[in-house]
């Protein structure tokens, strides 16, 4: 075929430009460590990888909430474990302490009972760091155990009501995804076993039985009898803390369950988008290598024939 | 262009040799601009055809080529050809290669339709996750406001041959129902035809009540802002093609975001339910198909990130289909090209090697002069 001198030259150049361009592309490559530098490198990889993008950056945002869950839920186990503690005392001081006891041993259990008191409502109305009651359902802001005690060490000892007590939460309880579509709840309302029988609360309770302690003026009998009622109605408010704390134990395990899995396809997503996306570094500088050699040996060509032409022998 | 149209080649005639040369040029240079066809007439002259077949050069007349609102949609521009008085607007598809059929057919195929796509997944953000916070209440217990910016949608372009001055809106009833397409809406005297111009699929009523009742399957509906319509005006129907223009974040309290559903500071509820619109299945999958072939009612079957995922996979294969084109065409051109210069292209070796050639025969000649000068001079000594 016939080559005219500027096709000669044009042919030599679109070698030394493919080249070239083909270099930049793989300096990019190398840079960045990525294989797909824009969407239309690779359209069927790219719809995976922002499939496998989307998916990983849900799981992340899972195990952030796997996190908060499970802060949630061992603050609240850890304050059922006080609970529980605190109320064993309550029912040991009244196993300890009968009514025909002497009044001073008497009065000695009633203040136990109001020490008890005070820590069992501090750990009612608990605020997380945040500062919302944690066993106030929804209420958040609102103090839900409010009792006034009526038990005073400093009056005689004498009959007197415990007043009633209302609770100012709502039966609201929050829930958390932990992974798609699988809730987990974080707080609990105590209200099923907070109501200790005859319409008194477990505050209440504690509050009466040391004014009953306390009490040097009612007969000894009709005390003990209130009294036994009291330690019967403690075991039910006892058993409800423990299956409360079996539940939140449970639901502790849910998430840790959650979470290990969220690991393990978090890792599959990882490994897969990699392989997707990453560049074999090998494999692009040995190419890069070769390119370069094929750019030099095109640039050499053209230097050592653009110089052949008759007219340098034509003098 | 006239230059192209008359260059009378007489054989010999060096000067139009050089302007036939300077003709192909511009005729190539047109088509780097445009794609056009030359035919070659009998008596050696060009004819130049733009789109389907308007004479852009014919004889010695040149037609010129401007850019023109188009009359469907004035905010956009198209190419017309004018001829003599009159000016004909040419459709966008007719133009084909060069750069400006790049633009069009950039425009055309990949502007619009993403405009568009993106608007809808705008839209149906802003709508779905306004709603659902509005039906909640925030950290105050005050009822959920706006969380976005509401995306407007585009009203109906009224056509700029429009005799009536209606003005008319355009509502999205169901986000998941939207054809990934646009409409005409149209009034001939008696009946609204709306027509979904992806496939050209017709709905038509006496009414606009009775049209919105028709096109319910479409999500669409219209209501009439003001003005009166006449017979022949039609509409361009484009209803989420800048709605992805100002979508922003309209909450920027975090005490404002509405995560209850009742006004107590410890709901999270409705913020469970914002959080479920990132899976839900709020948008059809764009196919047109679907309800004509197997007269069932599309159905939302996309959920806002696959939505997603498809529009960006769509436009990556349109960009990868145009690298591969290019490729393919710059072949193209440099054999056409090479092909053009091994016949009429100079190789400078083959110059030098004519020159060589004339140079010796210019020196044979003179040697032939050098030598029939002695004879004469040989021939003359001997008659002395």
């Amino acid at each position: 075929m016939r080559i005219s001198s500027a096709t000669f030259y044009a042919a030599s150049l679109t070698g030394i430009r493919d080249q070239q361009s083909a270099i930049a592309r793989l300096n990019q490559q190398i840079g960045s460590g990525q294989r797909l530098l824009a969407a239309k490198d690779d359209p069927v990889a790219m719809g995976r990888v922002l499939a496998l993008s989307e998916s990983i950056a849900s799981r992340v945002q899972f195990q952030s909430n796997q996190q908060k869950a499970e802060l949630a839920l061992k603050q609240e186990h850890t304050l059922l474990d006080g609970l529980y503690s605190a109320l064993s005392s309550v029912r040991q001081a009244l196993v300890d302490t009968s009514a025909g006891h002497d009044q001073s041993l008497r009065d000695q259990a009633a203040a136990t009972l109001a020490g008890l008191y005070a820590h069992i409502k501090s750990l009612l109305n608990y605020r997380d760091p945040g500062g919302d009651y944690i066993f106030a359902g929804y209420e958040t802001a609102t103090q839900p155990y409010s009792h006034v005690p009526a038990y005073d060490p400093a009056l005689p000892g004498g009959p007197a009501d415990s007043p009633d007590s209302a609770y100012g939460g709502d039966a609201g309880v929050r829930r958390i995804e932990v992974e798609q579509g699988r809730f987990v709840q974080i707080n609990d309302n105590l209200n099923g076993f907070m109501q200790a029988g005859g319409g008194a609360d477990m505050l209440e309770l504690i509050d009466q039985a040391a004014i009953d302690l306390h009490d040097a003026v009612t007969p000894a009998a009709t005390l003990q009898g209130r009294l036994d009622a009291a330690y019967a109605d403690l075991g039910t408010v006892i058993d409800g803390v423990r299956n409360l704390t079996a539940a939140v134990a449970g639901r502790l395990m849910e998430v840790d369950d959650a979470g290990k899995s969220t690991e393990q396809f978090l890792l599959q997503e990882r490994n897969a988008l990699g392989s997707l996306t990453e560049l074999d570094q090998a494999a692009a500088i040995v190419e890069l290598q070769q390119r370069q050699v094929s750019l030099q040996a095109a640039e050499s060509a053209f230097s050592l024939t653009a110089k052949l032409s008759l007219f340098n022998y034509l003098s | 262009m006239t230059q192209i149209g008359v260059v009378r080649s007489t054989s010999g005639d060096a000067s139009a040799n050089a302007l036939m040369d300077q003709r192909d040029q511009l005729a190539a240079e047109i088509n780097k601009l445009v794609g056009v066809s030359v035919v070659v007439q009998d008596d050696g002259n060009y004819n130049l055809y733009i789109g389907s077949g308007q004479a852009l050069v014919t004889g010695g007349h040149a037609n010129a080529l401007t850019a023109v609102a188009d009359p469907a949609d004035p905010t956009q521009y198209l190419v017309a050809l004018h001829i003599g008085p009159s000016e004909v607007a040419l459709d966008s598809r007719q133009i084909t290669g060069g750069k400006v059929g790049g633009l069009l057919a950039f425009r055309e195929d990949m502007l619009i339709p993403t405009q568009r796509q993106l608007g809808t997944l705008a839209y149906t953000l802003t709508q779905t996750f306004n709603a659902l916070h509005a039906a909640g209440f925030d950290l105050n217990g005050a009822a959920g406001g706006a969380f976005f910016a509401p995306a407007t949608l585009r009203d109906p372009v009224a056509n700029l041959n429009n005799s009536g001055n209606a003005a008319y809106a355009v509502a999205v009833t169901a986000p998941g129902l939207l054809a990934d397409s646009d409409y005409r809406l149209s009034y001939d005297g008696a009946n609204y035809t709306l027509i979904r111009l992806s496939d050209n699929t017709s709905f038509a009523a006496a009414d606009l009540a009775s049209l919105n009742t028709a096109i319910a399957g479409e999500g669409l509906s219209f209501s009439l802002n003001s003005g009166a319509i006449a017979a022949g005006d039609s509409y361009l129907v484009r209803p989420t093609q800048y709605a992805a223009h100002g979508l922003a974040l309209a909450v920027s309290d975090p005490a404002a975001i509405a995560a209850a559903l009742g006004a107590t500071p410890g709901d999270n509820q409705n913020a469970l339910r914002l959080a479920g619109v990132q899976t839900q299945k709020l948008l059809g999958n764009g196919s047109n198909s679907l309800q004509s072939a197997y007269g069932a009612p599309r159905r939302p079957s996309n959920s806002l990130q696959s939505a997603y995922d498809q529009l960006v996979s769509r436009n990556a294969t349109l960009a990868n289909g145009a690298d591969i084109n290019v490729t393919a065409y710059q072949t193209l051109t440099d054999q056409a090209t090479a092909a053009q210069q091994s016949f009429s292209g100079v190789n400078l070796d083959e110059e030098a090697a004519n020159l060589i050639q004339y140079q010796q025969a210019y020196q044979a000649a003179a040697r032939a002069m050098q030598i029939a000068a002695s004879l004469f001079d040989e021939i003359l000594a001997i008659g002395r």
